[in-house]
């Protein structure tokens, strides 16, 4: 059997460029904003509210707001559907690029000390079609979300 | 060899940089903004493959907000511990020897940035940056 190409999703915030494996990402969904019922809003872990997905409802998480963006909101939500440690939830981005190739990407690593406060939401970056972007990854934010 | 000083100016205040820490002078390439960069560094720009964040020079010159990095013309590509660094520069006034001048303590009282010397060059002071100011002004 071939070896299945890996893929790489590329989505925007604020116009800078992320990196997604496809392999953590269930699906892509466009949501109406009024489908988010807000009462399910939880600030600290920048729930924004709940979906309806498929037979139940996912948290729809503002990720904009980990990185110190401010993400483009309206009427509509663009968002990634993701595998999580207590089920699939919902990523807002702005627009999604395209899947490609991994090919196309090289990894470089990220200098801690260009990072404000030594954060570590990211800790690389894929170059890609001569932009930096940054490779995201939904485990690492969600561990970010946990810890201090 | 004889130690140069090349004197740049930006946004009409000069400011000296010893040549030896110069790998390259290139034109200013396409800034990304990244989230979360510490203050003090306007984006990373690609060179050679690597990522090279680009330093706030009004942020280390004292200077109101210059607006777009990418209208510098030029970006001087500087050596430190850290890897490359890029610094934003407008027009190359003069390239001096280091013999012709003196390095003196600035004055922080007279509002002249973070840097900590000045290369006094036919009695004008140039805030003085070299590797070690700008490593100190990103690990503060």
């Amino acid at each position: 059997m071939a070896d299945r190409v890996q893929m790489k999703l590329i989505f925007r915030l604020d116009g800078i460029g992320f990196s997604l494996p496809v392999n953590d990402l269930m699906e892509i969904r466009e949501i109406p904003a009024t489908l988010i019922d807000g009462s399910k809003a939880d600030s600290e872990r920048l729930v924004e509210g709940s979906a309806p997905y498929r037979e139940g409802s996912i948290p729809i998480v503002r990720i904009a707001d980990r990185l110190g963006l401010q993400g483009k909101g309206g009427e509509n939500r663009v968002v990634l559907v993701l595998s999580g440690s207590e089920g699939p939830w919902g990523a807002v981005v702005d627009r999604v690029e395209g899947v490609f190739s991994e090919k196309e990407f090289l990894t470089l690593p990220l200098v801690p000390i260009f990072m404000h406060h030594g954060q570590k939401a990211y800790e690389e970056l894929d170059l890609w079609r001569g932009e930096p972007l940054v490779c995201w990854h939904p485990g690492r934010f969600e561990q970010s979300l946990d810890g201090p | 060899m004889i130690p140069k000083i090349a004197l740049f100016a930006v946004h009409g205040k000069e400011f000296a940089l010893p040549i030896e820490g110069v790998q390259h002078i290139i034109q200013t390439p396409r800034i990304f903004p990244l989230p979360l960069l510490r203050e003090g560094l306007r984006g990373v720009f690609i060179h050679n493959s690597e990522v090279v964040p680009l330093l706030d020079i009004t942020h280390l010159l004292g200077l109101k907000d210059s607006g777009d990095p990418a209208h510098f013309p030029f970006t001087v590509l500087f050596f430190t511990e850290y890897g490359t660094v890029g610094l934003p520069a407008g027009q190359i006034r003069q390239i001096v020897d280091r013999a012709t001048g003196k390095i003196e303590a600035a004055d922080p009282a007279k509002g002249e940035g973070l840097t900590n010397r000045n290369f006094v060059h036919s009695r004008v002071r140039y805030p003085f940056l070299d590797a070690a100011t700008m490593m100190a002004f990103l690990a503060d």
